[in-house]
């Protein structure tokens, strides 16, 4: 293990018991450990040196531990209190540290207390004996009335564990399973055949065709694989161009840009969209997969466009004619029919939310059910889904429930004079450090880290109603899935970079321009066409 | 009842005398009393007729209706054989009958008859012969008389015919074996003839071959020399971004380095890669061919320098490579030429440790893999033509590499046997030749390989030892203590064999 | 560290220095060892594995002196740190049964013939090598540029997993 590594692990560590021994301000103790386990999240997210699935893991795992009812903690610690000492009636000796003022606290159960006004009557070395009408024989005063356990009532650790199988999640489950299947038998690539087709052999249109269809694919399926995909398709037509031909690059560019922007069109395109709406959803706020895609298409057409303009002008054609290698016939067997209907079916009822009523991650379920019944995916793909990344936004929606929770997202929100700042700029500077810092980390992880903290700003009420928590989410999710700059900034840019059509600058100087015209297409949108949508 | 066209004493076939005491009843006295009776009948008196000699009685495959009984004279009979050749089959005496088959049968004549001493004969028509026991009861008691003497014959005679042919079977089976071994013997003789001749000829195709290599692999060190220079000149005179000393120092290094071997080399490359890691590692490689005391020569070059310089050393390098290799195919062509000297036998005194050294080289491909070990004292020379020596060694280092596969140990040494003789032994560590087959390995043929696809061609240790023994010298095997077989080659000393 | 390297066996140093210079261009993504003989690779080998570099590839020679070739292939079949490890063997003279002995042992996948061309040579160890990173299961986007890609990238979407991002 290198050195960065080492360094990281024992950063993370110290970060996550420094709040320990803090005492902030207006942050309870559980805020104060969900301080502690978000910038451990943080640091390991961000250098890795664990894998990030399992820093997610391990985020669910110290909620558990520390936060749960269940946990140790709680298991293994008591509020320390004692039973009154009756002296004669309602006159009783308590310790001295359990009077507060005018006041004791009587433990009811666990860690909840009642005040209980009482009248000092006398004043000995240790004790204090006090006159009430609350205190008997079987009540218990706390001794520490300031001890950090009282008024918290931890949850139970299923809330926690809850996360890995929130309803955002079975609806990327059932995404994944879809995917798997059309991967399995061929279902993308001959969609890709069909709607390539019409593009005929302009250049520019060729890569109209390709950033089309990359995009509608990536909407349904991972970007990843629908990348690798693409680049089968294009490396042929790379092969047959001249070596000093500009478009090359610049068709090299298309695909994991496409991949990347169409992504965010549905909910299950990318896993930054499931951080926001499980966020959403915690706050008792639902997002229809067809709400989301009429926020997200206008986005995503008007982004797509601007990339295919940019990259046609900065790397042209020499070439008048590209060909296109599309031969091969859909599979018709009866798994692969059954995969057909079971797909359609189940994009038509998620994009028809709005009317049937029937909640997308219901909706997910169908393809998970049927696919495996009629044996269209089998163990060998169950066992090949990306699990992992279901664990990593598992663990980016258990960090934002118990930031929110435990009142350290409020807390840090309170941190900074928002208010000093107009509700735009806000959520300007949200999607701005989404975008900046998904260039460097995983797109998840910004969301992760981000949208927690954009919730509790706009359930704060500091911001003024014009900006919604919703549109604080959104936006999140999309500048995540805006930043691609760099070869490591998402999976699709760094398949694309390892083929060595291109050089790093390319990407970076591309990418970056798409990134700031992006988000500010996506503020345009926010400012003015998704208030008129979100109610 | 019709079991013969005759009955006949042997004779003309000349190896069918009866056996003793299996005398044929003498029919003289019947056949005087057949002519007696038929000159006393006036019908059958003008049936006794006259043949002179080369009239055909009767022709195979026609019809007659005659039965001759012959009363005296000779009758041969001709069976018709491929090809139209007619084989005598049989000799046809008096009180013999011809024309029987036919009538028993009513088939065609099964043979000719051909009258070979001039013929008195009764012939009779199949009617007359057939009405017999009512006309002439007399005479056709005698005639069956003589057709039952016929039959008798006839029975002994297959009986002594089947005798004879059995003999003769054995006799032609002997003469079968001798005449196999005899075309086996040739068939060696022939191949070893071949094989002599095909040397000869792969003797002058390599003879041809090497001066038209000679020629090229001349020219090619010439112009290594010429363009050596050449390119030192240019170095010298013709400016460059390069100090040309520096430069000189490069190409003269290239022009003498040796390519280090892979642990030097690759402890060079990892002492470049620590120095310099910012270079790719192929570029490093090259670097690393170039001796260190040239790099850190004086105050030292710097990197950038030494990549400049780098083509210099490599061209030198490269030349020197084309030159290794240009001399390795001149060496190669004289040996071959020697190898394979064409043209009839010239004897001379050889020195035998020569053409040894030769013959390795020529091998050097199949000997590579072995453990070669040589132990070869001046020796007196010997008088043989070096050519077919050459094939013996050839031979006998060929056999050695077969019989130890892929690895062991090959050890060639010579001395002097005795007074007036030359030793040479050729060991090998393989499995050894068993006591058994010994001798059979230098018989013609032999091979323990399973395809005798070599150019020993099986016969190789058959054709050394032909070749020693035209010079006085012999060839034998044994197994060395430590295992593996050792064959060893004497000769006589060229003083004494004069 | 954690390099893949391709290991070239020959008695003869020119073969080896024209093999090393003939891949020079993927050596970036894959250094080149070079051992003249048996033993020497085995030596070397051990140091590479210790190292935890790993070898992706070897080429070797038939006839060398010592141990040869195909035994050399039938024994590192065996070594543990070098399943999936893809063998070739790269000369002029080995015989029928050594070929047969050297595919049915030591699971050669290639015969490369001496004298060999350049293109081919890279040809054989681009497609070797992307063999062996399919099989080894390790994510293959670093070294994708000096093997086959379009067998990589289809590998990619058949996996839907990269180890960069997400």
């Amino acid at each position: 293990m290198d050195t960065k590594k080492i360094i990281a692990l024992v950063v993370g560590s110290a970060l996550f018991l420094l709040p320990l021994f803090l005492d902030l301000d207006g942050l309870s103790l559980m805020g104060h450990i969900t301080l502690g386990i978000f910038l451990l999240a943080a640091v390991f997210w961000i250098l890795e040196p664990i894998p990030i699935y399992a820093t997610s893991l391990m985020v669910i795992f110290l909620q558990i531990v520390f936060l749960s009812a269940q946990g140790p903690l709680f298991q293994m610690n008591e509020v320390p209190s004692a039973a009154p000492i009756p002296v004669e009636a309602e006159v009783w000796e308590i310790p001295r540290q359990a009077l507060d003022g005018d006041r004791v606290l009587l433990l009811e159960e666990r860690n909840r207390t009642e005040a209980a006004e009482v009248s000092l009557v006398e004043s000995r070395a240790d004790t204090v004996v006090v006159r009430s009408d609350r205190l008997s024989e079987g009540t218990r005063v706390v001794i520490d009335p300031g001890h950090w356990f009282l008024d918290f009532d931890p949850p139970s650790y299923t809330k926690y564990l809850n996360a890995l199988a929130n309803p955002i999640i079975i609806l990327f489950l059932g995404g994944f399973v879809l995917a798997s299947a059309a991967v399995k038998y061929e279902l993308d690539r001959n969609l890709t055949r069909v709607i390539l087709r019409p593009f005929g052999t302009r250049p520019a249109m060729v890569t109209m065709g390709l950033m089309l269809v990359t995009a509608t694919l990536s909407a349904f399926m991972s970007n990843t694989a629908t990348t690798a995909m693409m680049m089968t398709v294009i490396i042929p037509i790379v092969a047959q161009l001249d070596p000093d031909d500009r478009y090359r690059i610049g068709i090299a560019l298309a695909i994991p840009f496409a991949a990347n922007v169409g992504g965010i069109a549905t909910p299950i395109g990318t896993p930054p969209n499931a951080i926001a709406i499980g966020a959403l959803q915690a706050q008792g706020i639902d997002i229809a997969f067809g709400q989301w895609m009429v926020l997200a298409v206008p986005l995503v057409i008007v982004v797509l466009f601007f990339v295919w303009w940019l990259l046609l002008t900065v790397y042209p054609a020499k070439g008048e004619r590209i060909t296109l290698e599309l031969s091969g016939t859909f599979n018709l067997s009866g798994k692969a029919i059954v995969l057909y209907v079971v797909f359609g079916l189940t994009v038509f009822l998620w994009v028809t939310e709005a009317w049937h009523g029937l909640s997308s991650s219901v909706v997910a379920f169908f393809p998970i059910a049927a696919l495996t019944a009629f044996r269209v995916i089998e163990k060998d793909e169950i066992r090949n889904l990306s699990w992992e990344v279901l664990w990593l936004m598992a663990g980016g929606i258990a960090l934002g429930v118990a930031m929110r929770d435990t009142g350290l997202a409020e807390w840090l929100i309170g941190m900074i004079r928002w208010d000093l700042m107009g509700a735009f700029v806000v959520i300007g500077v949200f999607g701005l450090v989404a975008a900046g810092l998904s260039n460097f980390i995983s797109n998840t992880v910004a969301a992760s880290l981000l949208v927690p903290l954009a919730i509790s700003l706009g359930a704060s009420g500091i911001l003024t109603d014009s900006v919604s928590l919703e549109i604080n989410a959104v936006i999140i999710a999309f500048g995540a899935s805006l930043g691609m700059a760099l070869p490591i900034s998402t999976p699709p840019n760094a398949i694309a970079m390892s083929t060595g059509l291109l050089r790093t600058p390319d990407m970076a100087k591309m990418g970056l321009l798409i990134g700031v015209v992006g988000l500010a297409v996506a503020l345009v949108l926010a400012r003015f066409f998704w208030p008129l949508l979100i109610g | 009842m019709c079991a013969g066209e005759t009955g006949s004493t042997p004779g003309s076939s000349g190896t069918g005398d009866l056996p003793p005491g299996e005398r044929r009843r003498d029919t003289s006295r019947v056949v005087a009393e057949v002519r007696r009776l038929a000159e006393a009948s006036s019908e059958l008196r003008e049936r006794i007729r006259k043949f002179d000699s080369g009239v055909l009685l009767l022709r195979e495959g026609e019809r007659h209706d005659e039965i001759f009984c012959l009363l005296d004279g000779t009758v041969k009979l001709y069976k018709r054989a491929s090809a139209g050749t007619k084989i005598a089959v049989d000799v046809v005496r008096p009180g013999d009958l011809v024309g029987l088959l036919s009538y028993c049968t009513g088939n065609p004549n099964f043979t000719d008859a051909a009258v070979t001493t001039p013929v008195t004969a009764l012939a009779l028509s199949f009617e007359q012969f057939g009405s017999l026991a009512g006309s002439a009861p007399e005479l056709y008691e005698r005639l069956q008389s003589l057709i039952r003497d016929n039959l008798t014959e006839r029975y002994r005679r297959m009986v002594v015919l089947h005798l004879e042919l059995a003999t003769l079977n054995t006799t032609l089976e002997n003469e079968r074996d001798e005449l196999r071994r005899t075309v086996l013997e040739l068939e060696s003789t022939r191949n070893r003839l071949v094989q002599q001749e095909k040397m000869a000829m792969l003797g002058r195709l390599v003879a041809g071959l090497a001066h038209e290599i000679n020629n090229p692999a001349s020219a090619t060190l010439r112009s290594v020399d010429y363009l050596g220079e050449a390119f030192a000149e240019v170095l010298e005179k013709v400016p460059g971004q390069v100090d040309s000393g520096t430069a000189r120092r490069f190409w003269d290094a290239g022009l003498s380095a040796r390519l280090p071997d892979t642990a030097t080399q690759r402890s060079r490359l990892d002492a470049l890669a620590r120095d310099h890691p910012r270079l790719s590692r192929p570029l490093l490689r090259r670097l690393a061919a170039i001796p260190p005391e040239v790099l850190r020569f004086g105050t030292g070059i710097d990197p950038d320098e030494a990549i400049r310089l780098l083509p210099v050393f490599e061209a030198g390098l490269n030349l020197q490579i084309i030159r290794v290799s240009s001399e390795r195919i001149r060496d190669l062509v004289v040996n071959l030429k020697k190898y394979a000297r064409p043209g009839p036998a010239g004897e001379a005194a050889v020195d035998l440790r020569e053409g040894i050294r030769e013959t390795l080289l020529i091998l050097r491909g199949a000997v590579r893999r072995f453990d070669v070990q040589l132990d070869l004292p001046p020796v007196p020379p010997v008088r043989a033509d070096p050519g077919r020596l050459s094939q013996v060694w050839t031979n006998l280092i060929y056999n050695a590499c077969e019989a130890m596969g892929q690895q062991g140990r090959l050890r060639i040494s010579c001395g002097p046997a005795g007074d007036d003789r030359v030793f040479v032994t050729v060991q090998d560590s393989g499995p050894g030749v068993p006591e058994e087959i010994r001798e059979r390995i230098f018989q013609p043929n032999f091979t323990t390989k399973e395809q005798a696809n070599h150019f020993g061609l099986g016969i190789g240790l058959s054709i050394s030892r032909e070749i020693l023994a035209d010079y006085g010298g012999e060839l034998t095997v044994g197994n060395a203590p430590e295992g593996g077989a050792v064959f060893r080659v004497e000769l006589p000393a060229a003083e004494n064999s004069g | 560290m954690d390099k893949i390297c391709i290991l070239c066996v020959d008695d003869e140093p020119d073969v080896l220095r024209a093999v090393a210079r003939d891949l020079a261009e993927m050596e970036e993504g894959f250094p080149v060892e070079t051992a003249a003989s048996a033993e020497e690779a085995k030596g070397l080998i051990g140091e590479i594995l210790k190292r935890g570099d790993r070898l992706g590839l070897v080429f070797c020679d038939h006839v060398m002196p010592g141990q040869n070739g195909v035994d050399l292939l039938i024994e590192l079949r065996g070594w543990p740190g070098l399943q999936g490890t893809r063998l070739v063997l790269f000369t002029g003279q080995a015989g029928h049964e050594d070929t047969v002995e050297a595919i049915n042992r030591a699971g050669i996948t290639r015969y490369v013939a001496k004298p060999w061309e350049r293109e081919l040579l890279v040809r054989v160890a681009r497609d070797e090598l992307t063999s062996y990173l399919i099989e080894s299961g390790r994510d293959p986007l670093p070294l994708m540029r000096y093997l086959d890609q379009e067998r990589l990238v289809e590998y990619v979407r058949r996996r839907n997993r990269v180890d960069t991002g997400q």
